[in-house]
């Protein structure tokens, strides 16, 4: 089965529908690592675009916070500037639509959340963080899995256990493409799609073959001025518009 | 290059939120609020009255002479958020704090941002100085920074609880590198954090 795995689409309606694009026909299904809504002006359409084509998806810490602003008391200026905007514009079908979602997902080997499997708003960012989720799933209290699926840094990256018990970081290779060693633990990020952060304005997702074991990294344009738009009509702000124009 | 001189232009509107707009409420230890926001140049006045109620015992760690009102009006005439995001905290519409997180666009600095920080000596002890460097730390998630670092005075030691409280551990004391106002050598902490790690609430 070959899964299209996206993360962090945040409310980014061109970026989705381009990424869409790229995968369309080319896959049996799709998952969704959480927070379709935030940051950006298209949620409503976002959110709907998810449901049309029944994409699986998981809770994320926007999605959480837009459907109860209490959440979003710890996050940062402009991220709660712009989920409570969120808040304000989604409409009362979608607000019900992201309070049913579930924080994890079993997906064959794999296990699929939006921060950690414990957390939805952790992080996997350094070395002692992927260790640690790492070994949960080395003992075995994740469940069986060799595979964790996560997202929320908006990078894309590949941590891997060795049957050592090494961790480290695994360097995505030019054409994107990784065969998975089934002796082997992994943690894998497919970066963001309505928001990238790795220094490359691209959207970024991945696409699984859970039966050849492989996942391919996929890089893909989209109308980066359209989306600024949308959040200068929005009224949302400045700078998280000009952060689409560097990936950051 | 066509797409950044049209966003450039776009951006010119004031339609967008402006920085005075994207305003937070903090909690106090004592229960009461403050109101935390980026510095707009509208509060040139207020900061130079936050300034003025500082004593010199005070004042002589803050890095430039905020005494010469020239010295703040270059603040306010060059703001520029990419290169120094400074943020206020503000009860009963009085400046009570100032913080800000400094960046450099590129170069071997370009992950890292230093912290600066001035709390009003009323509200020592009472939680805004912790207040202001999370909310500081949580903007430098956002902004892609993966260090932060500060330096002070040892000896000031309710710094160093807020700022470890804050995250940071103490990697470096350089002995007698600065003067104090009356002349004696002082010895520098040097306090950095891994954002990544703070962020990750789980810990």
């Amino acid at each position: 089965m070959r899964v299209a795995v996206l993360s962090d689409i945040h409310a980014n309606i061109d970026a989705f529908q381009a990424v869409v694009g790229d995968f369309k026909g080319r896959i049996d299904s799709m998952l969704n690592l959480g927070d379709l809504v935030g940051y950006n002006a298209s949620p409503n359409e976002c959110v709907k675009l998810a449901r049309d084509l029944g994409m699986h998806s998981i809770l994320g810490n926007h999605d959480q916070a837009a459907c109860n602003p209490v959440f979003a008391e710890n996050f940062n200026i402009f991220a709660r500037n712009a989920i409570l905007w969120t808040r304000n514009n989604l409409n009362h079908e979608n607000i019900q639509f992201l309070g049913g979602l579930e924080k994890n997902y079993r997906l064959s080997c794999s296990l699929a959340c939006h921060g950690s499997p414990d957390d939805i708003s952790s992080y996997i960012a350094l070395p002692f963080q992927a260790r640690a989720t790492l070994k949960k799933m080395k003992k075995g209290l994740l469940g069986n899995i060799k595979i964790c699926l996560f997202g929320h840094t908006h990078k894309r990256k590949i941590w891997r256990m060795d049957v050592r018990g090494k961790v480290a970081p695994v360097e995505i290779p030019l054409d994107g493409m990784i065969r998975l060693n089934g002796d082997e633990l992994y943690l894998l990020n497919p970066g963001s799609v309505g928001q990238p952060r790795n220094g490359d304005p691209r959207s970024s997702y991945f696409i699984f073959d859970t039966e050849t074991n492989t996942v391919s990294f996929k890089l893909v344009k989209y109308n980066v001025a359209s989306t600024i738009k949308k959040i200068t009509i929005a009224k949302l702000p400045e700078f998280l518009a000009k952060r689409l124009l560097d990936g950051t | 290059m066509e797409l950044r001189w049209m966003v450039s232009i776009s951006l010119k509107g004031d339609k967008m939120t402006g920085m005075k707009d994207l305003k937070k409420k903090g909690k106090l230890k004592n229960g009461s609020e403050v109101l935390l926001r980026p510095m707009v140049k509208a509060d040139r006045k207020g900061l130079g009255e936050f300034f003025s109620r500082l004593t010199p015992s005070v004042l002589q760690y803050v890095r430039n002479d905020v005494t010469d009102p020239k010295v703040l009006d270059k603040w306010f005439d060059q703001l520029n958020y990419d290169r120094v995001f400074p943020l206020l905290a503000f009860k009963s519409d009085k400046v009570v704090a100032n913080a800000s997180l400094h960046r450099v666009s590129y170069g071997w600095r370009k992950h890292l941002a230093t912290i600066r920080i001035v709390v009003d000596p009323e509200f020592h002890g009472k939680g805004l100085g912790t207040l202001m460097i999370n909310e500081l730390v949580d903007l430098a998630q956002e902004f892609g920074i993966e260090k932060l670092m500060v330096e002070f005075p040892l000896r000031a030691y309710e710094a160093l609880a807020m700022f470890k409280k804050a995250g940071f551990s103490p990697r470096a004391v350089i002995e007698g590198l600065m003067k104090d106002r009356h002349g004696a050598d002082l010895d520098i902490v040097i306090m950095v954090m891994d954002v990544a790690a703070y962020a990750d609430k789980s810990r």
